[in-house]
């Protein structure tokens, strides 16, 4: 066991999926439901891991992007700075502890401008803080760190380009529209930071009123169920989000909201974390977003979806590239 | 005196890093195991007889004794090996402590492994035990377990009583029935968990069809393989995932063991193995002794179990004190696809006494040979009747639904001769004629006891 990994058991799964490729696909869902008086609830649908289910049960309620929170829920974009920080830090201990790393205590800050503008919000800006205390024993962290920006799926999700599926209702797959250019100027600081915990579990915890957020893997990826984990998290973001902003359109058009069910999914190549094969598929790939409008839903509500993905910020974060700066703070402790 | 032993002997194990610059250059692969190479390895394909000999047996270099040596300890001399082992997380490869992992246990382990045609095996201390850490190390909370409603008692309570309590639901269903299992399939299905062959009436699910569907649907099939053994039916070859026994019966087959067993891939044995760990429900050292040598005999054993079941299923089809048999050697036997599968079906035969519960106890008492007891598989003939053991906790009705009518009896045929066991009955079923028994049998058509049949009946006690 190094920091809580059994690396014995993750290098079997390296072995696995090198050997059975189809192994390697893990594919996760969330759903996000509006409703009146409740607001978002959201929860995770169950993951295949390969040929392995697990049920993943969690839900949670989601803070609506304006006006007043509901108690101490999460917002979807405090959601997916999250989800980007715990990705980003699972993979840097999977490839820390791989190296031969002792980590004492490991955070990552994640900070964003949010800009927004005659409808449009966006998500700029983007810094890590990653604060690393480790016995390196001899390893440079740098490399570590190159290694999470390269292998981190949600990471890699956010700093390239990814196409998003809208499925609206019984409709035809169509390509989700373009982000909305970001609006010039600065806007307002968002943040969020996850502490490592021990092996795969993180808690997240944000500068606002929310409360703290647990973060692991399926017992089936070396983690103990604590939490959803940086993928289930990130598209929990996206469905909340933009069924926020459908919500709030509709509303805004005159247009009663009713019960919408809003579902992301996307999938994982694990091959893309641990570096096999000579091109893996790092980001999150298969982004999609099935849309069920409310009963009665009027003429026309797909195009309030579409302006719901265009504007939103998590759909923005996830499809457009972006830069991220890293700074880094290591320090040395032990016998090194 | 020395500490050091033979790292490169026992526990030797593949290292998982070879100077890793990232999680690709991990060199640790799953093999099957664990073993030390000490035990007799069988590199050709040898038959089942050869293997319940040689198999896994531990040779042991200093004395050279012929039978793996009893390992009775608790505990083991720490060395570099051990702490590499606790480094790298491969505590199961390495002998440190006997509730992490033993010699003894890994020789009976191998050959429990390579009769089931698995990578893997690992001993319980109980049948219950291998099955519910399996349960429990393969779902999850939120998961969703399909099982059978006629599953063996101790099965159907820890399925109704504990599973909920942890966070799975449970569906009971008709096993048997293909298109009951999908119909009870849900997003969070996770394990379909049935018998190959049931208590006592015999049944016998379509296994390839239960595997080919819970294979479409990321289900995992896990088949207690008691009622059969390795000798009869390798589940995994009909595309199970895993297999677990109480080894209590057919396995070590001579009644004086409390054991269980989970064989299947080491994916999954592993994780099986950390949850045996955490729950302690390990064999210790002498009881692996006694399964290890029960199992040396174990296609021997089964051949005459086999023959005795079937002879006396073909003296009691025709008997006029009889009602029906139930046996897979017998023409009306519904579920025939086991002949396709099935090399033997084991001892055990079923059958109504005519003159309903009443009777069949005097049939019972009258038995010179067989011993009136529950269990089953050892090399002495048992028998027991359902009503007042087995499927006591059912009310009448409820018996008659599952398909347990007045007079039942559970005969497990041991190994003795089939002509004193038939000349036993004989003679037991001819009282019955001297004193006619008062009652008489509820004879309900096939179908209408199969259509009482409700999930979730509330079923057997242990
Ligand atoms: C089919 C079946 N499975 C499991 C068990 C439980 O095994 P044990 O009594 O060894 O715990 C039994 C016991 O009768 C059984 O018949």
């Amino acid at each position: 066991m190094r920091n809580g990994m059994n690396i014995a058991g993750v290098s079997e799964m390296v072995h696995e999926v090198q050997t059975q490729p189809h192994e390697a696909i893990c594919r996760y869902g969330a759903v996000a439901r509006w409703s009146e008086g409740r607001g978002i609830r959201a929860h995770n649908e169950p993951a295949v891991l390969g040929t392995v289910k697990s049920p993943r049960r969690y839900d949670l309620t989601v803070a609506p992007e304006q006006g007043p929170t509901r108690d101490d829920a999460p917002t979807a974009v405090r959601l997916a700075l999250t989800a980007l920080a715990a990705c980003a830090l699972t993979t840097f201990v999977g490839g820390g502890s791989a190296r031969g790393v002792t980590l004492e205590s490991l955070r990552l800050g994640v900070g964003a401008e949010r800009v927004r503008e005659g409808g449009r919000d966006r998500l700029t800006n983007l810094s890590y803080d990653l604060a690393v205390r480790a016995d390196t024993g001899g390893v440079d962290i740098a490399e570590v760190v190159a290694g999470m920006e390269t292998q981190s799926p949600n990471h890699r999700t956010v700093i390239d380009r990814q196409p998003l599926t809208l499925v609206l209702g019984d409709g035809a797959p169509e390509q989700a529209p373009e982000p909305a250019a970001p609006p010039a100027g600065s806007g307002e600081k968002v943040a969020a930071a996850v502490d490592w915990q021990y092996s795969v579990q993180f808690l997240a915890t944000a500068d606002d009123a929310s409360a703290p957020l647990r973060v692991d893997q399926p017992k089936q990826l070396a983690g103990v169920d604590w939490g959803p984990n940086p993928q289930e998290y990130l598209l929990t973001a996206l469905a909340s989000c933009v069924l926020g902003r459908t919500v709030a359109l509709s509303e805004a058009a005159g247009r009663p909201a009713g019960p919408w069910r809003f579902r992301a999914g996307g999938q994982v190549d694990i091959r893309g974390l641990f570096l096999i094969g000579p091109d893996p598929v790092v980001p999150v790939h298969r982004l999609v977003l099935e849309v069920t409008p409310p009963d009665g839903a009027p003429d026309g509500w797909q195009d309030l979806v579409r302006e719901a993905v265009r504007t939103s910020p998590v759909a923005g974060l996830l499809m457009d590239d972006h830069l991220v700066k890293i700074d880094l703070d290591a320090a040395a402790v032990g016998h090194d | 005196m020395s500490e050091q032993r033979d790292g490169t002997a026992i526990g030797s194990f593949p290292r998982a890093r070879a100077d890793a610059g990232w999680m690709n250059d991990l060199r640790r692969e799953r093999t099957a195991g664990p073993r030390t190479p000490h035990q007799q390895s069988l590199e050709a394909p040898a038959g089942n007889s050869t293997t319940a000999v040689h198999g896994g047996t531990y040779l042991d270099p200093t004395t050279r004794a012929v039978g793996t040596p009893i390992f009775q300890t608790s505990t083991f001399l720490l060395d570099e090996t051990s702490y590499d082992a606790f480094h790298e997380g491969v505590t199961r490869d390495v002998p440190i402590y006997t509730r992490y992992g033993n010699p003894s246990q890994w020789s009976v382990q191998e050959k429990l492994a390579l009769l089931e045609g698995a990578e893997s095996a690992l001993v319980t201390s109980s049948g219950m035990a291998a099955i519910s850490t399996t349960v429990l190390a393969l779902t999850n909370p939120g998961g969703h377990v399909i099982t059978a409603y006629d599953v063996y008692g101790g099965t159907y309570n820890l399925m109704r009583e504990d599973l909920h309590a942890l966070g799975r639901d449970v569906s009971f269903v008709d096993a048997a029935d293909p298109a009951a299992v999908a119909a009870a399939i849900r997003p969070e299905t996770q394990m379909l968990f049935v018998e190959g062959l049931t208590n006592p009436l015999l049944k016998a699910p379509p296994l390839a069809e239960l595997a080919a569907l819970a294979r479409q649907h990321d289900i995992l099939l896990v088949v207690d393989n008691t009622f059969l053994s390795p000798a009869c039916l390798r589940p995994i070859d009909l595309g199970a995932h895993l297999v677990v026994h109480s080894a209590t019966k057919y396995l070590n087959g001579h009644s004086d063991l409390t054991a269980g067993v989970v064989a299947g891939p080491r994916k999954f044995v592993d994780r099986v193995w950390a949850q045996a760990m955490r729950l302690g429900g390990t064999l210790e050292p002498f009881s692996c002794f006694l399964l290890e040598r029960g199992l040396k005999t174990l296609p021997l054993r089964m051949r005459a179990h086999h023959e005795n079941a079937s002879g006396i299923a073909a003296f009691l089809a025709g008997h006029p004190a009889i009602g029906r048999v139930h046996h897979p050697s017998l023409p009306d036997y519904p579920y025939p696809h086991l002949r396709e599968s099935a090399r033997g079906y084991g001892g055990v035969v079923s059958f109504e006494v005519a003159g309903g519960d009443a009777a069949a106890l005097r049939v019972l008492q009258a038995l010179r040979l067989p011993r009136v007891a529950t269990s089953l598989g050892g090399v002495e003939s048992l028998v027991s009747m359902p009503f007042n053991t087995s499927h006591s906790s059912l009310t009448q009705a409820q018996r008659t639904a599952v398909g347990i009518r007045p007079g039942l009896i559970r005969y497990s045929a041991g190994i003795e001769e089939l002509a004193d066991l038939v000349d036993d009955l004989d003679a037991a079923l001819a009282l019955l004629d001297e004193d006619p028994a008062p009652e008489a049998t509820t004879d309900s058509p096939d179908d209408e006891a199969r259509d009482g049949r409700q999930e979730e009946t509330p079923c057997a006690t242990a």
